[in-house]
């Protein structure tokens, strides 16, 4: 067990000093900050706060959807293609060790692109009187989002083996989710109840309200684990190759 | 003891290695022969268990691979052919994850001998996307012996070494063979006698001629594979 979680966090360092040595990353860690930052800004002069605050979460969780899966397939993709994955395949690490901790450095990145955005909320509390409770229901949106899509971003790496090719796949799965919502209007009975539970936007409504959903919330935590799960058996099975 | 018993290897339906035996002990070094597409590399990577045997076995100390599962992979240290270095990375930096991933149980100070031991002191805090490809091949070279494995695989380690390197490496497989097994693919005929190696001809999956190296074997083997 030891020897496991040892691997896990070499893992992780791994990824960290590889991602944050990347300009690339820097700049669309930076840039994603930035777009937050400059949305709360829009907050301290606007009429409609609750608005404001659901665009913001909107917009944000489709910018993350882009950008989140990429930088967590990266390191991985880097892996298959530099032969580094080799050694890690004839190594006594764990296929879910090495999952999680490639979710978890994925989950790191994450949590640094919220960071980047977390200087102008002591702008906000000074100069401004938001809504705080919305805002923080917002940053817990964004985490559980973060953690499908990071899950996402280590499933298409590990599905496909190339960035260009895990990027479209897993954007392609965000988006499908995330189009099942209007695509739903065209069902109905039982297969539009199925298409509304999976639908992406269905279960983002309740944080860009302000409100945390127990069915939300277990939505994003159930797709986590289906795509960590599923990445798992398919590193296993290229394992036994 | 080392033994691989009548091997053979596919990719698919085709037949890349077939019918390989051999035997080695420690303090010995095994050279892998043979024109590119010859199958040593599909061998060596079976060797170390990235790819399955479709017959034969292979054991060590009397066990096989799948007795001992994922046992199996501490007791080798793989190079190859494309040195695995993760480019952002710090020389001492990569070291320490491949130890913390490959062997976690080895002293950290294993780190500095292998460092010292490759020649590898210089450039230690430069990241591997920034060495010479001579200086990535000593770093992949240092990754495979780390973990102090029983059986150091190699894969062409000694391409893109300059002469002088080529030596500094010779001496340092000599030092490390000495209580370990050395399987290595190499063109580089003539460090072979150096090294007192058992070699090893495949030509098309096969294994044609093998024998002690000597200096007529750059001779041997043109003849062998012009037929």
């Amino acid at each position: 067990m030891n020897s496991q979680w040892r691997a896990a966090k070499a893992v992780i360092k791994r990824d960290w000093i590889s991602t944050m040595r990347r300009r690339l990353v820097l700049g669309l860690v930076g840039s994603f900050g930035g777009i937050v930052s400059v949305i709360f800004l829009i907050l301290i002069n606007s009429t409609r706060q609750p608005n404001v605050i659901s665009m913001m979460v909107a917009v944000v969780g489709l910018i993350a959807m882009v950008l989140v899966p990429v930088i967590a397939a990266a390191p991985i993709v880097d892996d298959f293609i530099s032969g580094f994955d080799d050694l890690v395949v004839c190594s006594p690490i764990a296929s879910v060790t090495w999952v999680v901790a490639r979710w978890l450095s994925g989950m790191g990145v994450v949590i640094a692109m919220l960071c980047g955005s977390l200087g102008i909320l002591v702008a906000l509390w000074i100069l401004a009187t938001p809504d705080w409770g919305m805002i923080v229901v917002a940053y817990l949106g964004w985490i559980l989002m973060g953690m499908a899509l990071v899950a996402i971003g280590v499933w298409a790496a590990v599905l496909t083996r190339r960035l260009v090719a895990a990027s479209v796949v897993a954007i392609g799965v965000g988006l499908g989710l995330w189009i099942l919502a209007p695509i739903s209007v065209l069902t109905s009975g039982s297969v539009a109840r199925v298409v509304n539970a999976i639908a992406w936007v269905n279960h983002t409504y309740g944080f860009e309200q302000g409100i945390i959903n127990g069915g939300d919330v277990m939505y994003f935590v159930i797709l986590t684990a289906i795509f960590l799960g599923n990445a798992r058996w398919l590193y296993n099975r290229r394992r036994s190759e | 003891m080392l033994i691989v018993d009548n091997v053979t290897i596919r990719r698919g339906a085709e037949v890349v290695v077939s019918g390989i035996s051999l035997a080695a002990q420690r303090g010995e070094l095994i050279a892998l022969l043979g024109p590119n597409g010859a199958g040593k590399t599909s061998f060596l990577r079976t060797l170390v268990g990235l790819i399955p045997i479709a017959s034969g076995s292979i054991s060590w100390e009397g066990m096989s691979s799948s007795d001992l599962g994922r046992k199996w992979y501490s007791h080798f240290g793989y190079c190859p052919d494309r040195a695995p270095l993760i480019s952002e990375l710090s020389v001492k930096d990569y070291l320490g994850i491949v130890r913390d991933i490959k062997s976690p149980n080895i002293p950290i100070s294993a780190i500095d001998d292998v460092i010292e031991g490759l020649g590898l002191t210089s450039v230690q805090d430069r990241q591997c996307g920034d060495l010479s490809f001579g200086f990535r091949q000593r770093v992949s070279v240092a990754q495979a012996v780390l973990s102090s494995p029983d059986v150091i695989v190699l894969d062409e380690p000694t391409q893109g070494m300059d002469p002088e390197q080529v030596v500094f490496f010779r001496n340092y497989i000599r030092r490390v063979m000495v209580d370990r097994i050395v399987v290595m693919a190499t063109h580089h005929l003539s460090e072979l006698v150096h090294l007192d190696a058992i070699y090893y001809i495949l030509d098309k999956g096969r294994c044609v001629d093998n024998g002690v190296a000597s200096h007529s074997l750059e001779q041997r083997y043109l003849s062998i594979l012009r037929g």
